[in-house]
């Protein structure tokens, strides 16, 4: 076990439901004897160079992106770098290739093409992340009442399966680019939504692996990185 | 289409109401702060500094305090006129066992129910059945015994009680120290000493095994009543609170954007002191506050009936 190598996952911890994300990617820790995995929250740019793949935790997307451009407040303290770690996640992570994957409000900061946004946070120098070809509605099904649990069918690393998903005041994907790949679709109300989707190295899902047992994704997400 | 009787809808595998889309919606707010708003356009400037969701009230409750008659349930015009200005949850509140004004706001698509001491009680015997809708609620406790009623009732979340529209900390500590201690406590007790417990706080056994064991509430726990600066925020998250939530301490300072952005940032970099320091800086007055000697009634002591000691399950006397 002498050189087992190191890979740490970075959760942005702005706000939201990031301490489950840190807690299944360490769940997993033992399928790969051959890794030693962290997960760590990462709440500043600089950080962003520490690690080998992000996760945007499921939130509110408009807070996420508020909190993110504040930090321009404290430019006292940290060096340039550090003003806006959603920015830095723009300019240089994303550009690396690094994997990310946004789950809900995550899934929101990636898409490239918003509806339902109020236009203030989508304005220049607030800009959201907007790096995946695809069209996402925010809260498509509607408030929390209509909120609800129910098993997809996932098309994932090359096998059908069934996946418990959890969609809370959840966004769809109403439409996506051929350099695209739809990982899974629910039909609601006549018409046929995309609920996960990956391009490359970025994995977006509108509904909460890390609010179930069901530990596929964050698998899927590991070996983004490992591979 | 099936409605059962604990708030969950089927259609075939679609199933809305259910405890862990009512858990879940609260595990998104981590982290995130819950403004008072009495107006659509107060609503806009929480959404912008930064709120993961509003509370929609016709007054807060340092004018409640002021008022002395019965506070209801918010008009739903207003609440609609909220709902249709912001994209993030709005939640509304109803006096505690008012289950009817539960059901209005439930009716109007609110996201988040608060059954809250700080309205006038209408039930002096019971809270509302809180399993039976499908919208999640959340209730105030001053300690375990009470958070656990309160969860055993349906509750989706648990917020310290603290004393709302006073503007003084003191409270919201108390009672989120006494819910810390009162978990941690359960470690050293034997199986009989946890049967006893459960009992005496009338409330099923499985569930306090459940906080024994996994040493947390089983719902997310935010501070209440009385947090008015960045400092108070990042105190209570340090204190292991989940999010805070704050009233009147917003739009009762003199620069209700100023410091609703800084409550947000000293929430989120709860841990570190410059960051504090920064937000803290040059904010204009805090809200008046209010002193335990300037109080003419304590809100957070309404689980019990006057001059009534002990628990009850889901009574108050």
């Amino acid at each position: 076990m002498g050189d087992r190598k190191t890979i740490t996952i970075g959760v942005l911890a702005l706000q939201g439901a990031f301490r489950e994300h840190i807690e299944s990617i360490l769940r997993l820790s033992p399928d790969y004897p051959e890794y030693t995995i962290n997960a760590v929250e990462v709440r500043r740019a600089s950080q962003l160079d520490q690690i080998d793949g992000l996760i945007i935790p499921g939130g509110e997307s408009t807070a996420m992106s508020v909190i993110s451009n504040m930090s321009q407040m404290h430019k006292n303290f940290y060096k340039d770098q550090d003003l806006n770690v959603l920015q830095g996640i723009s300019s240089s992570y994303l550009k690396s290739k690094k994997p990310v994957w946004g789950t809900c409000a995550g899934a929101i900061l990636l898409s490239r093409d918003i509806e339902n946004m109020n236009r203030e946070y989508m304005s220049e120098g607030k800009k959201l992340l907007g790096q995946m070809n695809m069209t996402i509605s925010r809260n498509y099904f509607g408030s929390q009442a209509q909120s609800f649990e129910k098993d997809i069918e996932v098309h994932i690393d090359g096998a059908d399966k069934s996946y418990p998903g959890v969609f809370i005041r959840a966004p769809a994907i109403m439409n996506t680019d051929s350099d695209v790949q739809v990982l899974a679709t629910l039909q609601f109300k006549d018409k046929n939504v995309i609920v996960a989707a990956q391009q490359e190295h970025m994995l977006a899902t509108v509904f909460h692996p890390e609010l179930t047992e069901d530990l596929t994704f964050h698998k899927h997400f590991i070996d983004m990185i490992v591979k | 289409m099936v409605t059962g009787t604990n708030g969950t809808t089927t259609n075939g595998d679609h199933k809305t109401g259910t405890f862990k889309v009512k858990t879940g919606l609260a595990q998104m707010l981590k982290g995130g702060v819950i403004m008072d708003v009495v107006n659509a356009e107060q609503a806009k400037i929480a959404e912008e500094a930064g709120a993961v969701a509003v509370m929609a009230l016709e007054k807060i409750p340092s004018d409640i305090r002021k008022s002395g008659g019965v506070c209801r349930m918010t008009d739903p015009k207003l609440i609609k006129e909220i709902q249709a200005a912001v994209s993030i949850p709005v939640m509304a509140k109803v006096r505690i066992g008012h289950f009817v004004e539960a059901q209005v706001l439930q009716s109007i698509n609110v996201d988040f129910i608060d059954e809250s001491e700080v309205l006038t009680n209408a039930d002096d015997e019971y809270h509302i059945d809180k399993n039976t809708f499908s919208i999640p609620f959340v209730c105030g406790s001053r300690d375990l015994g009470e958070a656990m009623r309160r969860v055993n009732e349906g509750a989706a979340m648990i917020r310290s009680k603290g004393e709302a529209g006073t503007g003084n900390v003191v409270h919201a500590v108390k009672h989120a120290r006494a819910i810390n201690s009162q978990i941690k406590k359960l470690q050293s007790m034997s199986d009989e000493e946890i049967s006893d417990y459960a009992k005496e706080q009338r409330v099923p056994l499985e569930l306090v095994q459940k906080i024994q064991k996994e040493q947390k509430l089983p719902v997310v726990l935010f501070a209440a009543g009385g947090i008015a600066t960045p400092a108070d925020a990042a105190l209570m998250m340090q204190l292991g609170m989940d999010g805070v939530f704050v009233g009147s301490g917003i739009f009762k300072s003199t620069n209700p954007s100023k410091m609703a952005r800084a409550i947000v940032q000293a929430t989120t970099n709860y841990q570190d002191p410059h960051v504090i320091a920064d937000v803290s800086t040059d904010l204009g007055d805090a809200m008046p506050g209010l002193n335990d000697k300037g109080l003419d009634e304590r809100w957070a002591v309404k689980e019990y009936g006057p001059g009534v000691k002990g628990h009850v399950s889901t009574k108050i006397n």
